[in-house]
């Protein structure tokens, strides 16, 4: 599905449905100006060692409706600050999903990817052919592909990068 | 073939074509928002796409959760986006008159055929106006403050067809706590949802506010509904969807058979009726929120309050919407009210609902409340409860200090 050759592999990450933005970043994180501060608290509701133990290619496993709930940006930004570039779920919660995309994360969408890994476990996984693999299990799902317009917007690295190329004019006025 | 409000509004704003579900498009906003929680994000997408607005009138700011700022960060968060309000002469700021999806329409920001993006989950809410309002992140604001665009992919729509008269003591949030727990909080993710029959023609707009309001809690992108009578802030011809449209499912409910109910934590969809509740005790009540804090929801708390006290032991906290729902509560004796019967009244905001105001609460503290959401730690310590329902169950319950069914208290 991408344009240019993309193989990510990392350490995962695995979480369960509806892990939701107050789990991501508690609200009484979300007002710290700091973003590696605040990072430092990232999912410490379910999993109190992440924004410590988390490292830079780390890749997180989420299930159904991750990231459902709050509009906050923080809530993907704080992973992006740790230093994840892809987060691969069943299904997201809606405007999770487009901050993800709009600050150039891989936000991937792949029913079934949460039975064949594990945290700890690692995921291989091929953005070009749409293919994630658990390289120690064998075992794959299929990525759900992105609209060509989405895949442009993540691979310039997110929507500020994606205008300042002028790639879209301003809208025709109605 | 007919088109749905939805893809009427969308296809206006994408340059006045037809637009078919699952398309993405470059739609034209009326109206952007950015607020306090968000603003740290926003400023330095804006700078970094140039630091200038394309359409001043369509730009908003908003203080709503840091109302007034009970941190220093938020303090200084605050004057950033004051000061950021006053050096590009927005003439829409906001910063006393709380929770944005009620004070945009009291404003007269919001109306019929409108297309609103804002940095909050609840952007929907603006369905109750016949608005086309859609939840974003503070960096595509940012881009819609420069460029007055945003990219949405046109979602298919969910009509919800609402019949009958709701029975003595049930009211829409039992309605949408209906919905959810019949249908789950991921149905209407990347869908509008449109309500529909003779029940929605019959609501206030104080009840199509929580009803569209509810809907961010079933996933939807967007929530729409035939704009009524005082419904209408801006006077503009509604757009409704055409007799035609193709929906992509029909959900029907007879309001007329639920019952009062209760969303268990930590989900909105985990409801049943009140009575399974009776033995929750409760250490604080909360009144507030943009779900259920207009002026018809105090005065619905005020109506089991007047003469009554809330029970030793409980806190119970009223946060007004807004300035508006606040001075009229204020005229007609309601804030006196609260006030005799032991309650604490707090100026107007999203107040402790979304966890970073006044009023939270500690390790496990139990709240009824009638807010939107109890996931977990939401309003607090991540022991906290929160049990989800309308202003009458809240009142109800403050009284009696455990969760109540409010037949039983207005018939005693």
């Amino acid at each position: 599905m991408s344009a240019t050759e993309t193989v990510i592999e990392g350490r995962c990450w695995a979480f369960g449905d509806d892990i939701d933005t107050d789990i991501i970043i508690p609200a009484q994180y979300v007002g710290i100006r700091d973003f590696a501060k605040m990072a430092l608290h990232t999912m410490e509701p379910v999993q109190p060692t992440f924004g410590r133990e988390c490292q830079p290619g780390d890749i997180v496993v989420g299930g159904k409706s991750f990231g459902v709930g709050s509009s906050r940006e923080a809530a993907a930004l704080v992973f992006k600050t740790l230093g994840v570039r892809v987060i691969v779920a069943e299904s997201y919660g809606r405007i999770f999903f487009r901050n993800a995309i709009n600050i150039g994360l891989y936000a991937v969408e792949a029913p079934g990817v949460r039975a064949i890994v594990e945290t700890g476990g690692r995921l291989r996984i091929d953005l070009t052919r749409g293919r994630i693999l658990n390289p120690a299990s064998g075992a794959a799902v299929e990525i759900v592909p992105w609209s060509p317009m989405i895949l442009a917007l993540v691979e310039a690295g997110g929507l500020v990068p994606f205008l300042k190329s002028g790639r879209r004019a301003r809208a025709p006025q109605a | 073939m007919g088109q749905t409000a939805a893809e009427k509004i969308l296809g206006a704003h994408a340059g006045g074509r037809a637009v078919r579900p699952g398309e993405l498009v470059w739609a034209r906003v009326d109206r952007a928002s950015i607020d306090d929680v968000q603003w740290p994000i926003f400023k330095e997408a804006f700078a970094e796409l140039g630091g200038t607005i394309f359409d001043r009138e369509a730009a908003i700011t908003i203080a709503d959760h840091y109302l007034p700022p009970s941190t220093v960060d938020q303090a200084e968060t605050v004057a950033e986006l004051r000061a950021f309000t006053l050096a590009h002469g927005l003439p829409h700021g906001f910063f006393e008159e709380g929770v944005k999806h009620q004070v945009f329409i009291e404003a007269g920001l919001v109306g019929p055929g409108d297309l609103i993006i804002a940095t909050d989950s609840h952007t929907p809410t603006a369905g109750a106006v016949g608005a086309m309002g859609v939840a974003v992140g503070p960096t595509e604001v940012a881009a819609a403050f420069v460029f007055g665009e945003v990219w949405l992919r046109v979602p298919p729509t969910i009509r919800i067809v609402l019949t009958g008269r709701l029975p003595r003591m049930v009211f829409t949030k039992d309605v949408a706590l209906h919905l959810l727990h019949e249908e789950g909080t991921r149905f209407g993710t990347y869908r509008v949802l449109e309500f529909a029959g003779t029940a929605v023609e019959r609501m206030s707009l104080a009840e199509r506010l929580t009803l569209c309001n509810m809907g961010t809690e079933m996933g939807a992108k967007a929530t729409m509904l035939a704009p009524g009578e005082g419904a209408n802030p801006t006077g503009a011809a509604p757009v409704l969807s055409d007799p035609d449209a193709a929906f992509e499912r029909e959900i029907h409910v007879d309001v007329g058979a639920l019952e009062p109910l209760v969303a268990a934590p930590h989900q909105p969809s985990n409801a049943r009726a009140v009575s399974h509740f009776r033995d929750v005790k409760v250490d604080q009540a909360f009144i507030g929120s943009c779900a259920n804090a207009t002026f018809e929801d105090l005065a619905i708390a005020a109506g089991f309050l007047s003469g009554r006290r809330v029970a030793p032991g409980v806190q119970m906290i009223v946060t007004p919407s807004s300035v508006g729902a606040y001075r009229r509560a204020l005229a007609e004796g309601l804030i006196d009210v609260f006030l005799k019967a032991g309650a604490v009244v707090t100026n107007p905001g999203c107040g402790s609902c979304a966890g970073v105001h006044c009023g939270l609460l500690g390790p496990r503290q139990v709240r009824i409340s009638s807010q939107n959401r109890n996931f977990i730690g939401r309003s607090g310590h991540p022991s906290s409860s929160i049990y989800l329902a309308s202003p009458a169950v809240v009142a109800a319950s403050a009284i009696t200090g455990r969760i109540t069914d409010p037949r039983e208290v207005m018939s005693a």
